[in-house]
């Protein structure tokens, strides 16, 4: 503390011209429009879109398809979610429910969480943020946009011609013996979005290393940089350990090679050490974007320092390396050995730490803050609350002794949901909140986006709540029919689903409808520090027009600056002039 | 959970079995403590929200961290944490290691069904009746693909993984009807893979267990009760032709001699040298994979010659009987064949054989594929034990 009171001595002299980047032309202000020639607009037609090695348009490319493939995801959870609110299925026939799960786990998951804020955030803001003009390998990245389409594509196809019922785990002898369904082509269509995952985690890395402008320092860099960089390295070196399993899984289902069935001499645990190896970090390559795009939004709309920038950094890479050593506590009562579980549940303790510290760090920075409440932010607080119930549920299922009764229950699918929806997609409604002023240039309806956040938490609540109940009174997961007394735990689900889906609906709705009747949002309409703010909205081309130099740590809206003499968001200044509806 | 109450569902669910009163406390335990984690938390940002809500003309303050802060925020989720796990320590070694002496239920899933047999021979289909104040071993396998055998009043679950026995125990304190789930998605049926468990008291399981007997009269001392499950693998034994190379006799002439392949006798729970340096125990899924797989672990100074027992041709019911009946084969157990067992096909020194067959003899003859069930009916089981 004693130093940082220093620092902000010196600083406060120096600061009063200073911009963040003192050495680019004045920042343009809030009442001007779009620039005249801006990404969006310097060449037009498909091919100009299709051929385009932009990183923002990429950004662009996977936005779209990425929501389609979650309203894929969501149709198929709504369909399950009606099924259940009768104890024999109230539409569909057993076999079709098998497939409807495993249509919502495996599009959500391997085409919608993982890509999500790497593809569209992670395109789209890496460069910016540290100040370049471009991701390191402009063509690879879009090399691997139409890898990831192929995958997806094809994917997609297996499902709706033929469908997949294994479930989103894969488990064999199931999927390599029993099941009639299109495992191969499903897991093919796995196979090749992995790729992509790969060469986009590389290109990141390749991007932090080498592409930082003057002055962004590894300690200066955003947090959402660092969170990317450890999602990249996890994506790196635990995908290739998927395709292994899946081909595997391809080879034993085509050839009859005994790998993982033990009626040809093979181990179903094999598949799940190789399975849980990628997975379980995987999970870690979801949310770690999320928390990322947390810090950027907290600060803004706290206006403060994060608190413990090292921690929250450090957190980052812990998951990520912790996260690789604790695949076993999927496979507690699989009969994979009493001490080898006992230490995959210590570690698992020791990677819940890095999380329970980043909840503590948003925590505190809002101490001292000047907080305004705008949709990211109640995204965030939304974030913040089903987050702490997603990670200290988890604790009950790291924990050897309770895992017993809980696993493969609703109180499984309950502290997933709450991480991954609660946390993940929150963050990502967060982020698309965020930025979509900078990536437009339009601003959307405040009230509606609001309205939206309080409805998605609401319906989100009512969802996953009466799960842990379900869940610990042993109702077991992937159950089309079941006991009735657990009816009423379905029905609330069910309506809470129900509720959550108009709250998806919503921005699907404002979101487009700002851009065309959107007021202009300028360049920095929430004014925060970030180097992707210091470019018009939406960003030129090549997004700088002089290179940046860095001067400060990021997040020092505590500094006065420019921006922090003026009252308030530019948002909140001209909030009269144009409705946003 | 009191709002659980009002919607079908009990304020707390059963607890039928020590276990479950233990692990009810550390649930209790750590629930707690995450509930008030996650309420400090929650307090900490309601009162920050209301506190440092914008205000007109407010300055925020420039506060970098602490590291004071981060390492109490650090070592106090460590410590309870540690804790979880070391409470949990006993919890899952209490579930691990059945009692010495508990009879053991063999438990085989299959697309989508439970088979449970009994030591005493009794089997069940999606039923299994327990004995209150009884512990009961429960060594669970899977025909097919990879069930989960849960019984939530006992707060016990264990994976049914093909080609493999995995073991637990309950002993049920509470006598009432308890659900049994399938909690490994298994395909189409999974979710009518269901059953009841059934703890009785003494006296209803003694009536119960009266219903399956038969007048038939075991033969106590050097053989298997009838109809228990080793009674059941004794026949498998000699149809299956075991006996011609695993038994007592020593006899340098003689193919069918256990000069090929070691004595049974004594061998469960016993260190057995393999080749290649190691030893291991021989306990139920060493003999379950000799069988299935003989080469896997070969026992040092035998020819590796016995030949692969696939599940053509013995199920993993009928291995679980093999196995039942290797488990009982105590020194000098091996029977002598008499007219009241089976037939051993091509065995040696047969004495009063009942007529039956041509000896096929060396090498150690193929087992006849499939159809190899004993031909007692369920219901017809001696009991009791």
């Amino acid at each position: 503390m004693a130093t940082s009171t220093a620092a902000t001595e010196n600083l406060t002299e120096s600061v009063l011209e200073l911009d963040y980047t003192p050495q680019m032309a004045p920042p343009v202000t809030d009442l001007d429009g779009p620039p005249k020639v801006h990404y969006l607009n310097h060449s037009f037609g498909w091919l100009s879109w299709l051929l385009t090695v932009d990183h923002k348009r990429i950004g662009i490319l996977y936005l779209i398809p990425l929501t389609i493939f979650f309203m894929c995801g969501g149709i198929a959870a709504g369909l399950v979610r009606l099924n259940l609110i009768q104890p024999y299925g109230a539409i569909l026939e057993l076999d079709q429910y098998n497939k409807a799960f495993t249509a919502h786990g495996t599009i959500m998951l391997f085409l919608f969480l993982i890509p999500v804020i790497p593809g569209v955030l992670g395109n789209f803001f890496v460069p910016m943020m540290i100040g370049a003009k471009d991701m390191a390998f402009p063509k690879l990245n879009l090399a691997s946009w139409y890898v990831w389409m192929a995958g997806a594509m094809f994917f997609i196809a297996a499902l709706l011609f033929g469908g997949l019922d294994t479930g989103w785990t894969f488990y064999p002898p199931y999927s390599s013996k029993y099941s009639h369904t299109n495992v191969l082509a499903a897991g093919l269509g796995v196979f090749i979005t992995g790729f992509s995952s790969i060469l986009t985690g590389l290109n990141i890395i390749a991007t932090v290393h080498k592409m930082r402008a003057p002055g962004m320092t590894w300690g200066r860099l955003p947090l959402f940089v660092w969170a990317m960089y450890a999602t990249s390295i996890i994506q790196i070196l635990a995908t290739p350990v998927l395709a292994m399993a899946v081909c595997l899984l391809a080879t034993e289902r085509i050839f009859q090679v005994g790998i993982f069935d033990p009626t040809l001499g093979g181990d179903p645990l094999l598949f799940q050490h190789l399975f849980w190896y990628y997975s379980h970090p995987a999970v870690y390559i979801m949310i770690l974007p999320g928390m990322g795009v947390i810090n950027e939004v907290i600060t803004c709309f706290s206006r403060k320092n994060i608190f413990g920038y090292k921690a929250v950094a450090w957190s980052s890479v812990g998951i990520a390396v912790v996260g690789f050593l604790v695949w076993g506590h999927h496979m507690f009562l699989s009969g994979q050995g009493i001490y080898l579980g006992l230490v995959f549940s210590v570690l698992t303790m020791l990677v819940a730490i890095p999380s329970a510290v980043k909840v503590f760090n948003w925590t505190a920075t809002l101490y001292g803050g000047q907080i305004t409440y705008e949709a990211p932010m109640l995204f965030v607080i939304g974030f913040i609350v089903l987050f702490t119930i997603g990670g200290l549920t988890g604790l009950f299922l790291g924990i050897i002794g309770t895992d017993i009764h809980l696993h493969d229950t609703y109180f499984v699918i309950a502290h997933f949901h709450f991480t991954m929806v609660g946390g993940m997609m929150f963050a990502w409604q967060a982020g698309l909140h965020f930025y979509w002023p900078k990536m437009t240039g339009k601003m959307y309806s405040d009230f509606w986006s609001r309205m939206a956040a309080v409805i998605m938490l609401v319906g989100f609540s009512l969802t996953f709540l009466p799960q842990f109940i379900a869940g610990y009174h042993g109702l077991p997961r992937r159950y089309p029919y079941y006991p009735v007394e657990f009816q009423m735990m379905n029905i609330l689900s069910t309506a809470g689903a129900t509720i959550q889906g108009f709250g998806y609906l919503m921005p699907a709705v404002y979101l487009p409808l700002s851009l065309f009747f959107g007021r202009n949002a300028g360049a920095n309409p929430w004014r925060a520090t970030g180097l992707e703010w210091q470019t018009p909205s939406p960003p030129t081309p090549h997004n700088f027009e002089e290179l940046p130099i860095v001067t400060h740590a990021p997040y020092e809206y505590a500094l006065p600056s420019k921006y922090n003499l003026e009252s308030g968001h530019a948002y909140e200044v001209t909030k009269g002039e144009s409705g946003g509806h | 959970m009191l709002l659980a109450e009002g919607l079908g569902l009990p304020l707390w669910p059963e607890r039928a079995t020590d276990f479950a009163v233990h692990y009810d406390w550390l649930f209790i335990y750590v629930l707690a403590v995450t509930t008030a984690a996650g309420l400090l938390v929650y307090a900490g940002l309601i009162y920050f929200c209301f506190r440092f809500a914008k205000k007109p003309g407010g300055q925020q303050q420039r506060i970098l961290g602490s590291h004071k802060l981060e390492l109490i925020w650090t070592a106090i989720p460590a410590a309870f944490f540690l804790s979880f796990f070391v409470l949990s320590i006993p919890l899952f070694d209490e579930v691990s290691h059945p009692p010495a002496d508990a009879p053991e239920i063999f438990v085989v899933g299959k697309q989508w069904m439970w088979k449970m047999q009994h030591p005493n021979g009794v089997r069940e289909i999606n039923e299994l009746h327990l004995q209150q104040g009884t512990a009961v071993k429960v060594t669970v396998t899977s025909e097919d693909v990879i069930h989960n055998f849960g019984i939530p009043a006992f707060r016990n679950k264990i994976d049914a993984v093909p080609g493999r026995y995995v073991s637990t125990w309950y002993r049920p304190n509470k006598v009432g009807t308890y659900h049994i789930f399938c909690d490994q998605y298994c395909g189409q049926g999974h979710s009518q893979m269901v059953g009841r468990v059934h703890v009785m008291s003494t006296e209803d399981y003694t009536a119960w267990l009266e219903g399956h007997k038969t007048d038939k009269p075991g033969t106590p001392g050097d053989r298997p009760t009838d109809g228990t499950a080793a009674w059941h693998g004794q026949q498998l034994f000699f149809k299956l032709q075991c006996i011609n190379c695993h038994n007592n006799i020593y006899d340098a002439e003689s193919p069918n001699s256990s000069n090929r392949a070691p004595n049974l006798e004594g061998l469960y729970g016993s260190i057995v040298p393999v080749e290649g340096g190691r030893s291991v125990t021989a306990d139920t899924g060493y003999l379950r994979e000799s069988i299935r797989n003989p080469m896997a672990k070969v026992h040092s100074g035998w020819k590796p010659i016995m030949p692969a027992y696939t599940k053509a041709q013995v199920s993993e019911e009928e291995l679980g009987q093999v196995v039942a009946y290797i488990q009982y084969l105590k020194q000098g157990k091996l029977p002598k064949r008499t007219s009241q067992d089976a037939a051993p096909v091509g065995a040696p020194n047969v004495p009063d054989s009942l007529g039956e067959k041509t000896a096929p003899v060396v090498p150690p003859p193929d087992p006849k594929p499939a159809e190899p069930k004993p031909s007692a009916p369920v219901d017809s089981k001696k009991g009791g034990k």
